[in-house]
């Protein structure tokens, strides 16, 4: 027998009627969510009238008979208990919705905050606000994000607090925070409960929403406690040259981490008898060009002593840190290690030519974070024309090597010849044999004093610091170890989505997986089936 | 309502279920899709990306639309196409027992399903020496499409019982279901972001794929869900009921 599908004038009124009546249901209950009649239960309630008015003008003899007559009773008490029930559950939904109850079933707790986020949020001191901008087409994922952020609201005590932006309606806003759809930030907030424009921050979500908020809350409440002093009265890399042997990018990252950048005039500073501010976290030394001399060193000595740290990336030619330069006898007189008069030659290329040294040994430390190219390739670093450096075995203070090159290296001693012809070759007795230290490191438990010296300064340049990614790495490690930001700055790893391991399996128990998943369930299931037909056919 | 009615009809439409042959074809296509959607995202977890435990439970987000209208479509409308309903209205049971029972025996049917494929692809993953399942993620997720099936097959058992036509009692139901799933979107054509998302909290979707989906269980859906069943039951039990005083 044929299904036939004939619509009437009766279906139609059905339907307007149930339009209608549905139409007024979500008005109402619109109306009651939003707690005003805005336009779009204002439309709705419109379309409800419409609706109804269709169903009396198609279909009135089941109007009237549906609000008189014993189907009108039956229909009316049909009609109510259905919005009353609908009413009582959508009551339910809101209670419960307004709740908040929620169970975070992730074995990593990918919904919880961790105690280091914790432990972030118990030291806040002021109050914190977490803008979103978000246009109608990113509702879901700001559901998302605000299933975090009303963690941190709750662990604060409310210190936190959350505002959300549709940058399409108010691009005025948007403009002034420089966002775009679906960037979030982070400022203080003054105490008339405005956002401080001053201290907005970007926080950069990428996949784990609680690792980037809460090292975005540690870099704003980090934010003016540490300044890196860039000196540039020896012709050293400009901060602000944009070009590619420029340093800019460095420059930004320093900032984008909440550290103050400054500019410092050790030669004036020598020459005044002056010192170098308090406040400085880090002094830069990135390529000198002329020579360090002694009455800058005694310059250096009083803020190292003071507890500073001094980052030197020295470079070729040789002219400004000569081996025995006064610089480097004090490097080596009271930090036990110095720049050497040396180009570190791969003998077997890893980098795009021998001259271009890749990080082979890696010692594990701060200044090595995130270094691995044994994990990642990109993480490693690349030095090009790169002084070795000599690390004192017996050391006045605690030092050693963070990167060294590989054990198929040596250092050149001939820079004449390369200097000349671009020749090099290992000479037994004259140059010094490989693995050498490129990044070396010494501290002073004593007066805190901290001093990394690296044989490159090509790395931080502008064409170089991200390629491959371990320079910028090294660089911000660096400044994060003689400033100790590292330490106010962190969230140790956890397990969660980004760090699910992948499967190893081999083929054949691939193959067992899918022959099981789809041949044999999807194939007892058939056979079962087609038993079963079998056995209704012959009866 | 009584249990032992529910139970009589619930009885009776899950023998009906393992006694045709065309609910095993439904059970071997289910089985096959999500076969499929489980093999794929483990041959691109080797390389490319780690596993999805909610990998299964995303895709019959979607596969429920067409999937529940399957199985419901004939539970009413075949009764008053072949002139059962009425036997059924003079037996010893009440018409919320009826519809309570045949819901009840699709949704446990579903359950079979869901199940059978938790167990399976779970298990297979915990057997794995070198890998450790999030199970909670997993379990989260198949919870959240449990009570998704449901409220879809409320849905479709609604529309079953409004006409004897299968046909029309399935399109009714995907195209409500499709608009339910659909209306997640609404943030792309409508401009204001309280409008999208008053939209997103009546749609399906928007109850699953940023909490359920994600590992996090959260009252307000599962309330959603139930409150989806909830509703079509009732209003199913009123249309048949008023077949009584038409």
């Amino acid at each position: 027998m044929r299904d036939e599908l004939v619509i009437t004038r009766s279906n139609l009124g059905q339907l307007a009627s149930f339009v209608g009546v549905g139409a007024l249901l979500m008005g109402g209950l619109g109306w009651l969510w939003a707690g005003w009649l805005s336009s779009y239960v204002q439309i709705a309630l419109v379309i409800g009238i419409v609706g109804v008015a269709l169903w009396v003008a198609l279909t009135p003899r089941e109007f009237i008979d549906f609000v008189s007559g014993r189907r009108a009773r039956q229909g009316t008490v049909a009609v109510f208990s259905v919005l009353l029930f609908v009413g009582i559950v959508g009551m339910f939904y809101i209670f419960v919705e307004r709740a908040v109850i929620t169970l975070d079933m992730t074995e990593a707790g990918d919904f919880t905050l961790s105690a280091e986020s914790r432990r972030v949020l118990a030291s806040l001191d002021r109050d914190i606000r977490i803008t979103g901008f978000y246009s109608p087409a990113r509702v879901a994922t700001r559901e998302l994000d605000d299933q975090f952020f009303r963690q941190y609201e709750i662990e604060s005590n409310g210190r936190i607090t959350r505002e959300y932006i549709d940058p399409v309606r108010q691009p005025a806003i948007a403009t002034a925070f420089r966002a775009q759809d679906g960037d979030v930030f982070i400022s203080f907030v003054n105490p008339d409960g405005t956002v401080d424009m001053n201290s907005v921050s970007y926080v950069p979500m990428i996949d784990r929403q609680e690792r980037d908020m809460t090292l975005a809350i540690s870099r704003l409440l980090a934010t003016g406690t540490f300044s890196v002093y860039f000196d540039l009265s020896l012709g050293e890399l400009d901060p602000g040259d944009m070009s590619s042997r420029g340093i800019s990018i460095f420059t930004q990252l320093l900032q984008a981490n909440g550290f103050n950048t400054q500019p410092l005039d050790l030669a004036q500073l020598a020459a005044t008898n002056g010192q170098i501010p308090m406040d400085a976290s880090a002094v830069i030394i990135a390529r000198p060009q002329t020579e360090i001399t002694p009455a800058m060193v005694r310059v250096l000595d009083d803020y190292l002593r003071r507890g500073g740290g001094l980052f030197l990336a020295a470079d070729y030619p040789v002219t400004a840190i000569a081996e025995d330069s006064p610089f480097n006898d004090y490097l080596w007189n009271d930090w036990g290690m110095r720049v050497l008069d040396t180009v570190v030659v791969e003998e077997i290329a890893t980098g795009p030519t021998p001259l271009d040294v890749v990080s082979a040994i890696i010692y594990d430390s701060d200044i090595s974070a995130s270094i691995d190219p044994e994990f990642d390739l990109d993480s490693r670093t690349q030095f090009r024309i790169t002084r070795s450096i000599a690390i004192d075995d017996d050391p006045p203070v605690f030092n050693g090597s963070v990167i060294m090159s590989s054990p198929d290296s040596f250092g050149e001693t001939d820079l004449d010849t390369l200097a000349r012809t671009n020749d090099f070759g290992y000479d037994d007795g004259a140059d010094i044999p490989g693995p050498l230290t490129l990044v070396g490191f010494s501290s002073n438990p004593e007066t805190g004093g901290r001093v990394v010296v690296v044989g490159d300064s090509d790395f931080l340049t502008d064409g170089q610091i991200g390629s491959p990614s371990g320079n910028a790495y090294l660089s911000m490690n660096i400044i994060g170890w003689l400033t100790e930001y590292t330490q106010s700055v962190s969230f140790a790893p956890t397990a969660g989505v980004g760090n699910v391991p992948f499967i190893f399996v081999d083929t054949a128990t691939l193959d067992r997986i899918v022959f099981g998943t789809l041949i044999v369930l999807p194939g007892v299931t058939l056979l079962l089936g087609l038993g079963v037909w079998f056995v209704r056919r012959r009866r | 309502m009584s249990v032992s009615g529910i139970w009589i009809i619930f009885r009776r439409e899950i023998s009906q279920y393992f006694a045709s042959p065309v609910a095993y074809l439904i059970a071997f296509a289910f089985f096959l899709v999500t076969g499929l959607i489980y093999n794929n995202d483990i041959t691109v977890s080797l390389t490319v990306k780690p596993t999805d435990p909610a990998a299964v439970p995303i895709f019959l987000s979607f596969g429920v639309i067409f999937f529940a209208p399957l199985l419901t479509m004939r539970l009413l409308a075949e009764e008053q196409r072949e002139r059962t309903m009425e036997l059924l209205l003079t037996a010893p049971v009440r018409d919320g027992d009826i519809v309570l029972g045949k819901f009840l025996s699709a949704w446990f049917y579903y359950s079979l399903l869901l199940g059978v494929t938790f167990v399976v692809y779970q298990g297979i993953l915990i057997g794995l020496d070198t890998y450790t399942p999030d199970i909670g993620h997993a379990l989260a997720a198949y919870i959240g499409i449990w009570l998704y099936g449901g409220a879809a097959l409320g849905v479709g058992l609604m529309f079953s019982a409004t006409t004897e036509n299968q046909i029309v009692a399935a399109f009714l139901s995907m195209s409500t279901l499709l608009l339910l799933w659909l209306g997640d979107l609404a943030g792309q054509i409508v401009a204001s972001v309280e409008l999208a998302e008053f939209i997103r909290k009546l749609t399906l979707q928007g109850h699953f794929s940023t909490s359920f989906a994600s590992g996090l269980f959260r009252a307000e859906d599962a309330v959603f869900f139930a409150g989806i069943m909830a509703v079509t039951l009732f209003v199913t039990i009123r249309i048949v009921e008023s077949r009584r005083w038409r």
